[in-house]
């Protein structure tokens, strides 16, 4: 029979604080901490008792016991008191079979224990051993001690934890509880239940774990004894899904896309990204399946898009809100201001899940608070191939949208024209046998009224489309007017400021002849930043131009006119240009400012890309195949990632930020082709490898 | 004395000579000046160089980079606390998000220079004030010790208990870093020569 005697901790109490109070900044995030240690003990079950937490009282607490391998002595004397020498850094595996990936990384889960209550009892016991181990631990004598001692005793602490033994029934048993009591907090019905949707979200349901945790909640003061565990149906009653994964050996990433052409998403490959190679499932949920979820998982909800590591949940996402609005949105997902209000989607339709590993992305690092990633250049590039993947549901919602309302015009069509049948054929019965004539007539005049009624409608809904075109256009000119302007007045700013520098040097130190040169210099730059100005205000001018008339064009002698007038900025820029229109093409009833405005923005984008290119080369073809015109204009620039290629004609989406790409260019070229009901998109460059395509295909008749 | 002067602002393409940071450098002649567009590279440097005195002139808004002013604070704030930091932009400060804006005035040792309406005089006054900080401020008092007298500069200064031990100049160090052995340290100081001054006051009365 082992002795019972006393403990001393290791480790310097202001130490302690840190860590255990301000690294852990809520208890839910503390519990969660304690839950991964049961996990990383290969616990398969954890059962967590909330007792008497409603209100502060002497005999609240909470227990966390778990069948995992338990502690030794001297693991509890040489790890669990000693700070950072957590012995999972060492060996990142938990023992075989289970060979867990250890999530506890930095070791400091179990001060949490500090942030939930002042009192522990630690009981825990290995496999063999006759005997469970009790040490209890109070808390609040530490605080004692370093309010009334001198600054030098409190560096290091001397206080005893008392510890004993008791038997256990078979050598068999094992694991390790903490009973936690004096709890700091009160817990309500409503914070608990957040533990449990947290909870839930700790393994990710794709991770193909061969011994499963199980964790139970029970808080019977409040009627709850369930299981928090999240299924992989609650992602099947999903409207549309898309999953996509990496390959090293071709050291390739899935990116997504929406094909127009057949309706759904599909999957591309582009080199693997600077953060490594992750795999990613996102579950789309419209209005019905959104009802359908909310019924079927009462205490579930649709949440966005977690990053699970090594099929653990990552911290940022282990802190709920139970009011969504309060949400943090770690991602952005919901903060992109403006941009595609009618088709975005938000974090509550979609649920999705990121997996990464410690391994494939070591750059993607959990913050010291634990609240959010490092902000490295990794970190924001993973954020930002993650928002780009939502483009293609996007996209898909913008489809059904468009699809819906040309079925419900194509219906009402159809109900009017089966009208029309229904009356000529009736009046030929009433023809052939005109005794049935009296009988018919009231008939035929009924359907006529409701033939007038259908045709009303179908004239309403157009009218009402119309209006609803109208309105969206208003709105999207309204936020773009706003974006805009914050983007025009930064650029405005930018320059004012950097003239109002110069001005204000020569007004302090000129005259000096030792800087001649550097006054000249100056005056240059002072001259070019005018013309930067002016050129901004042209283009912001350019938007007043509402006064768009329908008109015949000769598309190659605008095309040409526009290109002669980019020939100054192409000489500048050593800038070879081909044209190639093998005919005369006329379009009738068109917006030749609407060409200009394709054409333009095409153009300034190839500028920039050519920038750092040594054989500049801008081409521009136009052919007409069957019943389109296919305009291509290419450069060999600096090239679109392949998966950004429809990213970038969303507005203020710019892979040209550096050279002053506002993101608006291309969403101009996309709109305006699409109200001249054509298509646009970026196609395999015509120079290879190097260099970007855009092709334009635009209804034609010779 | 000299210190540093580091520029992280992608509009300063010039580097040196552009005109904001020249006639920083004719008001302050003692500053060693340093201009960087790209927001990670002037972060390394404020990173390599933190056991200087220095002053950080840091852009909110960054065109084209991953970071952005805010993430710099971030990580500067994460190394220590007791660097200056002068956030500039050339945007209203109502267009900079809130939750930035409450997370940039409850740092310490931080300022906003508004680079529309404030003048080159202006930002010279703001380093003079800086300046001023410094000669309070314990760790400069030590700096300015141990320039005065090198030979203390590596004398022992204090040990933890059952730790290590530093001198003076790797105390100093410490202090700029602010880790936990150098805020003790400090504090130690601090509370030694409120006794010292309050038991010389019982005595003298």
């Amino acid at each position: 029979m082992r002795e019972s005697g006393t403990l001393k901790w290791r480790f310097d109490v202001s130490t302690f604080r840190l860590i255990g109070r301000d690294l852990i900044t809520d208890r839910v995030t503390a519990l969660f901490e304690l839950v991964k240690n049961c996990y990383d003990a290969n616990a398969t079950e954890v059962t967590i008792t909330f007792g008497n937490v409603g209100t502060i009282n002497d005999n609240s607490s909470i227990s966390i016991v778990d069948d995992g391998f338990g502690m030794s002595f001297s693991d509890i004397r040489d790890k669990w008191m000693v700070i950072g020498t957590s012995n999972k850094r060492s060996n990142p595996y938990t023992p075989s079979p289970f060979n867990r990936k250890c999530v506890g990384e930095k070791g400091i889960g179990r001060f949490a224990v500090d942030k939930l209550g002042d009192n522990v009892k630690i009981i825990t016991k290995q496999n063999n051993y006759d005997q469970w181990l009790n040490v209890v631990i109070d808390w609040t004598s530490y605080y004692n001690q370093t309010e009334t001692a001198n600054s030098q005793l409190t560096l290091f602490t001397d206080i005893d934890n008392y510890y004993d033994y008791t038997p256990a029934q078979t050598l068999s048993e094992h694991g390790t509880t903490l009973k936690i009591t004096k709890i700091r907090e009160i817990w309500l019905k409503d914070d608990i239940n957040r533990f449990i949707v947290e909870a839930s979200k700790l393994v990710s349901p794709f991770t193909n774990l061969s011994y499963p945790l199980t964790i139970r909640v029970i808080a019977p003061e409040y009627g709850i004894n369930t299981i928090a565990t999240k299924s992989i149906e609650d992602v099947n009653i999903a409207t549309i899904n898309f999953s996509l994964d990496f390959h090293p050996l071709n050291k390739t990433q899935d990116t997504s896309f929406y094909n127009e052409e057949t309706g759904i998403i599909d999957i591309r490959q582009v080199p693997i990204k600077s953060f490594g190679g992750i795999s990613m499932k996102v579950y789309y949920f419209d209005d019905a399946a959104r009802r359908r979820y909310r019924k079927e998982f009462p205490n579930s909800q649709i949440d966005g898009i977690k990053i699970y590591r090594d099929g653990i949940i990552t911290t940022p996402f282990a802190e709920n809100e139970s009011d969504n609005d309060k949400k943090r949105d770690i991602l952005g997902i919901d903060k992109r201001l403006w941009r595609n209000l009618f088709d975005r989607v938000s974090t509550r339709e979609i649920i999705g899940f990121v997996e990464i590993s410690k391994q494939e992305n070591p750059n993607i690092i959990d913050a010291t608070n634990r609240q959010d990633f490092v902000d490295n250049g990794e970190y924001h590039d993973l954020k930002d191939f993650i928002i780009t993947q939502l483009d293609s549901i996007e996209n898909y919602k913008k489809h059904i949208r468009d699809e819906k309302r040309k079925k419900d015009s194509d219906t009402l069509e159809s109900a009017g024209q089966d009208l029309q049948s229904f009356i000529s054929s009736v009046e030929t019965i009433a023809q052939q046998n005109p005794n049935l004539k009296d009988r018919l007539d009231p008939v035929v005049e009924q359907a006529k009224k409701t033939g007038k009624a259908v045709k009303t409608a179908i004239r309403n809904k157009k009218e009402a489309e119309k209006e609803f075109a109208r309105k969206e256009s208003i709105y999207m000119s309204i936020m773009s007017l706003q974006e805009y302007a914050i983007h025009i007045t930064h650029a405005v700013r930018t320059t004012l400021n950097k003239i109002r520098d110069r001005v204000e040097y020569f007004n302090m130190f000129f005259p000096n002849p030792e800087e001649d040169a550097l006054f000249a210099r100056y005056a240059k730059e002072m001259f070019s930043e005018f013309k930067n100005a002016n050129r901004v205000i042209d283009y912001m001018l350019s938007y007043s131009q509402s006064n768009i008339q329908p008109e015949d064009i000769q598309l190659d002698d605008t095309i040409r006119e526009i290109f002669n007038e980019y020939q100054p900025q192409f000489d500048n820029n050593n800038i070879n240009t081909d044209i190639i229109i093998p005919e005369r093409i006329t379009l009738r009833n068109t917006h030749r400012q609407f060409f200009r405005d394709i054409l333009q923005n095409i153009l300034d984008n190839s500028i920039k890309a050519l920038k750092d290119v040594d054989q500049k080369m801008i081409r521009c073809s136009v052919v007409s195949e069957d019943a389109d015109l296919v305009i291509k204009i290419s450069d060999n620039g600096n090239g679109i990632p392949i998966e950004k290629r429809e990213w970038v004609f969303g507005l203020y989406n710019t892979t040209t930020q550096e050279q002053g790409g506002a993101g608006v260019g291309l969403y101009i070229v996309k709109t305006r082709v699409e109200s001249l009901k054509g298509s646009v998109s970026i196609v395999d460059s015509e120079f290879g490898s190097i260099g970007t395509t855009i092709k334009i295909v635009l209804p034609f008749k010779k | 004395m000299s210190f540093k002067i580091v520029f992280i602002d992608d509009n300063m393409r010039e580097g040196l000579d552009n005109p904001f940071v020249r006639s920083i450098g004719k008001f302050q002649k003692d500053a060693d000046l340093s201009v960087f567009k790209d927001p990670s590279e002037g972060l390394t440097y404020v990173l390599n160089n933190l056991n200087n005195q220095m002053i950080v002139f840091l852009d909110c808004k960054f065109d084209g980079y991953g970071l952005q002013g805010i993430n710099v604070l971030r990580q500067i704030r994460e190394k220590t606390s007791l660097l200056y930091i002068v956030m500039m932009s050339a945007n209203a400060i109502s267009q900079i998000s809130s939750l930035d804006i409450i997370e940039m005035i409850n740092e310490d040792y931080i300022w906003f220079f508004d680079r529309n309406n404030g003048t080159f005089t202006d930002a010279s006054k703001l380093i003079d004030r800086i300046k001023n900080l410094w000669k309070t401020r314990f760790d400069c008092i030590l700096e300015k010790w141990i320039l005065k007298h090198p030979e203390d500069a590596d004398k022992f200064a204090f040990r933890e208990a059952g730790g290590n031990s530093y001198t003076w100049a790797e105390m100093l160090k410490q202090l700029r870093l602010q880790t936990e052995v150098g805020k003790l340290f400090e504090g130690m100081v601090n509370e030694y020569y409120i006794y010292q001054l309050l038991k010389s006051e019982e005595s003298n009365g």
